[in-house]
């Protein structure tokens, strides 16, 4: 009985047994260092507005993801982190003047419909923040005003009742015209647009981080970024070539979507040729609905509908097996 | 034949639009307003009823080579006449279920049940059949309506009661515009079909407790 | 089953189809004759109403010989007040059919939209009998030449979040002006 009762003790579990460091949490983390310097960039062209935005998504997100488990009597996966990267992305997606009821709902959408009855974390179809903005798209009057950029002009944390609307480039480049900013405008981000899409430069910094740490890597951000260079320069609405490219891959949310968004573990390829052709993809989507969509913007919905075709292109570019005759590996 | 069965199969566990996913394009086109469900509730339900009793009185008549071009014709016949009386007659719901009135020919349904139970019962048997599972449909969508306006729109019974309007719950700058698109079809569909699922296995569990109880 | 391929069976499977045909061909036409006269009512005063609501009077004749460049209008219904003019630009997702009324001086007296398909929300805001709707429908009144949306130069304000139906409606009141125009 005595040596029974030391056998209870040790945990047996299947292989593999050994162990490393990174955790769901910890890449998450990383993902959420990343976006910071585009949240400050936010807070620097918006105002602390784009800051109260965030913060109330991110708590939405993981307060529902909390209830959600709650309720079903679920494991309770919070302290993953994943509910506050859907809940700053969301935020970085939608115009700093949106209401906070709003930006509420789309954490309800995003976290309980688009990711919590798919089964949680890595059995989602879709990215969460991005179905979470096209539900947004139910108020489509709050989710095409545009505020001006400049301390001047930043909304109020309560009220945007007196805001200053402006056009965005891409609602220019939509029109088929050179936008009115500045292409060093639009690297930098001081124009119109979501909250925290603006700034390109902000963006790749935050690119750099996850790519030294490794949280990803960099096929899908640049197949998807240089499809879209490529297709532009090879067919601009204006005389300038360099600077239509130049003006179509900073501007809206490219950037946004190539690095954070499209490279979503759970709803990106597995595969290296998965993971460019799902990039590639992406771009010529989001050029052709920037040409001839009824929207100015086609990221979000060429990233979505790329994540409904991950299970097919999860199935090119497999390895084949060890040893494994050629035929059956054509199989 | 068991008509208690009947109804309760067409209104629950053969639900034409929870359970066989029959009709499903006009269920998720026209489910946007009270108004809409009802009116194309009760053609269906019309429609169904008058084919599956012509079926099966003619169901002895027709060679099985060539039954189902002459269901098609019966049906296409009934559904031509409810949207001339609709034209005629209610021509606002004529207007406001445009094209889905005339697309009752391919619903499923009919043919469906035509080929399912009309072709092989009795007329009797086939005529509560069609009007169950014409409740069953009505009620179905009547539900997805009444889901999708009221967060789609934020009223209920819109088209029908406040003089079309519907009596606003919900101040208009707040419902989700996409419940009344596709989208929120789609949506609604799921939770509604979850929802009858989840109500089926809750009556199960109790008419289980009930026999054990004797 | 033996006599399936048989002439007779062949016969039997065309004449019974021929009888169900018949029957529902004889039961639609004696339906038809009951509604067509109700329906041409209808349509006829649904016509004269959308009429009405553009052009102040009503009609008294449709003219069917007009001069059209622009291939969007498709009927000219002439009156005492001017005439209207039934048009169909192609909107953002199918063709919006609106009627536009103009006055013998060619200017505007009214626009209504008929039919349509658009967005709920953004391009339907151009038909509803909202505030919005009726401010965006008012800005044509009293118009002439041609008009477009301030984003292409004009004088009309877009609705917002539908440029595309807000272009759709000009390009449809302009068709109007320049037929009203080669009308004289």
């Amino acid at each position: 009985m005595a040596q029974m009762k030391y056998f209870y003790e040790l945990t047996i579990s299947s292989s593999p047994h050994a162990h490393t460091p990174i955790t769901t949490q910890t890449i998450m983390r990383d993902v959420l260092i990343a976006l910071a310097p585009a949240l400050l960039g936010g807070i620097y062209f918006f105002g602390f507005r784009a800051l109260a935005v965030t913060l109330v998504s991110v708590a939405a997100c993981v307060f529902f993801e909390w209830a959600y488990c709650k309720i079903t009597k679920a494991h309770c996966k919070i302290y993953d982190l994943s509910a506050c990267v859907t809940g700053a992305l969301l935020a970085f997606v939608c115009p700093v003047t949106i209401p906070y009821w709003t930006i509420i709902l789309g954490a309800l959408f995003a976290i309980v419909i688009v990711k919590m009855l798919f089964g949680g974390l890595g059995k989602n179809i879709v990215n969460p923040a991005l179905a979470g903005r096209a539900f947004l798209f139910s108020w489509p009057v709050i989710m095409s005003t545009w505020v001006s950029v400049g301390y001047e002009n930043a909304p109020g944390l309560l009220s945007t009742a007196d805001i200053v609307t402006s056009a965005t480039p891409l609602a220019n480049m939509h029109q088929g015209m050179m936008p009115t900013d500045s292409i060093m405008d639009m690297f930098l981000g001081n124009v119109g647009g979501c909250l925290g899409e603006t700034s390109a430069l902000l963006l790749l910094i935050g690119f750099g981080y996850l790519l030294v740490r490794k949280v990803i890597t960099p096929r899908i951000p640049v197949a998807y970024i240089g499809t879209v260079a490529v297709l532009t320069f090879l067919f601009p609405l204006g005389n300038d070539r360099i600077a239509w490219m130049c003006a179509q891959v900073c501007g809206g949310g490219l950037m946004l979507g190539a690095i954070f968004m499209a490279t979503d573990y759970v709803t990106s390829p597995v595969t290296k040729l998965g993971q460019i052709v799902y990039g590639v993809g992406c771009g010529v989507l989001t050029v052709m609905i920037r040409y001839f969509g009824g929207y100015n913007e086609g990221v979000s919905y060429a990233i979505l509908v790329m994540n409904c075709c991950v299970v097919l292109l999860d199935r090119i570019g497999r390895p084949v097996k060890f040893g494994a005759p050629r035929k059956e590996a054509a199989k | 034949m068991n008509f208690k069965r009947q109804f309760r199969e067409g209104l629950l566990t053969k639900n034409p639009v929870t359970v066989q996913l029959l009709g499903m394009c006009s269920t998720l086109a026209i489910t946007t307003s009270l108004f809409n469900g009802i009116g194309m509730g009760l053609a269906v339900t019309a429609i169904l009823t008058c084919s599956n009793i012509l079926i099966a009185a003619l169901r002895n008549f027709i060679p099985s080579q060539i039954r189902i071009a002459a269901y098609i014709t019966i049906i296409a016949g009934f559904v031509t006449v409810v949207d001339l009386l609709l034209k005629a007659f209610i021509p606002a719901l004529s207007q406001s279920l445009g094209v889905f009135i005339p697309l009752i020919v391919v619903n499923c349904i009919i043919l469906g049940r035509a080929e399912g139970f009309a072709s092989k019962n009795t007329v009797l048997a086939s005529a509560v059949d069609g009007i169950c599972q014409g409740i069953g449909y009505t009620l179905a969508l009547v539900i997805m309506c009444v889901i999708r306006e009221l967060l789609g729109n934020g009223t209920f019974g819109g088209g029908l009661l406040n003089g079309g309007e519907g009596i606003r719950l919900i101040p208009s700058q707040f419902p989700a515009m996409q419940m009344v698109m596709p989208v929120g079809g789609f949506l609604t569909l799921g939770f509604v079909i979850a929802g009858s699922q989840w109500l089926m296995k809750h009556l199960d569990i109790k008419n289980k407790k009930k026999e054990a109880a004797k | 089953m033996k006599t399936e391929t048989t002439a007779k069976y062949v016969l039997r499977l065309a004449l019974t189809l021929l009888i169900i045909t018949s029957v529902v061909a004889v039961a639609l036409a004696g339906v038809n004759a009951i509604t067509a006269p109700k329906i041409a009512q209808l349509n006829a005063e649904k016509t004269q109403q959308a009429i009405e609501a553009v052009l102040p009077g009503g009609f008294d004749q449709e003219i069917t010989d007009f001069t059209d460049d622009t291939g969007l209008v498709s009927k000219v219904y002439a009156g005492a007040n001017g005439y209207a003019f039934e048009v169909t630009p192609s909107g953002f997702d199918n063709t919006i059919t609106m009627m536009v009324g103009v006055d013998l001086e060619g200017k505007v007296l009214g626009i209504s939209i008929v039919s349509h398909t658009e967005t709920s929300g953004l391009g339907a805001v151009a038909a509803a009998s909202t505030a919005a709707g009726e401010a965006f429908r008012g800005q044509f009144v009293g118009k002439s030449g041609s008009v477009s949306v301030t984003k292409d130069g004009g004088e009309v304000d877009a609705l917002t979040g539908a440029t595309i139906t807000s272009r759709a409606v000009c390009s449809g009141v302009n068709a109007a002006l320049a037929c009203a125009g080669n009308l004289g």
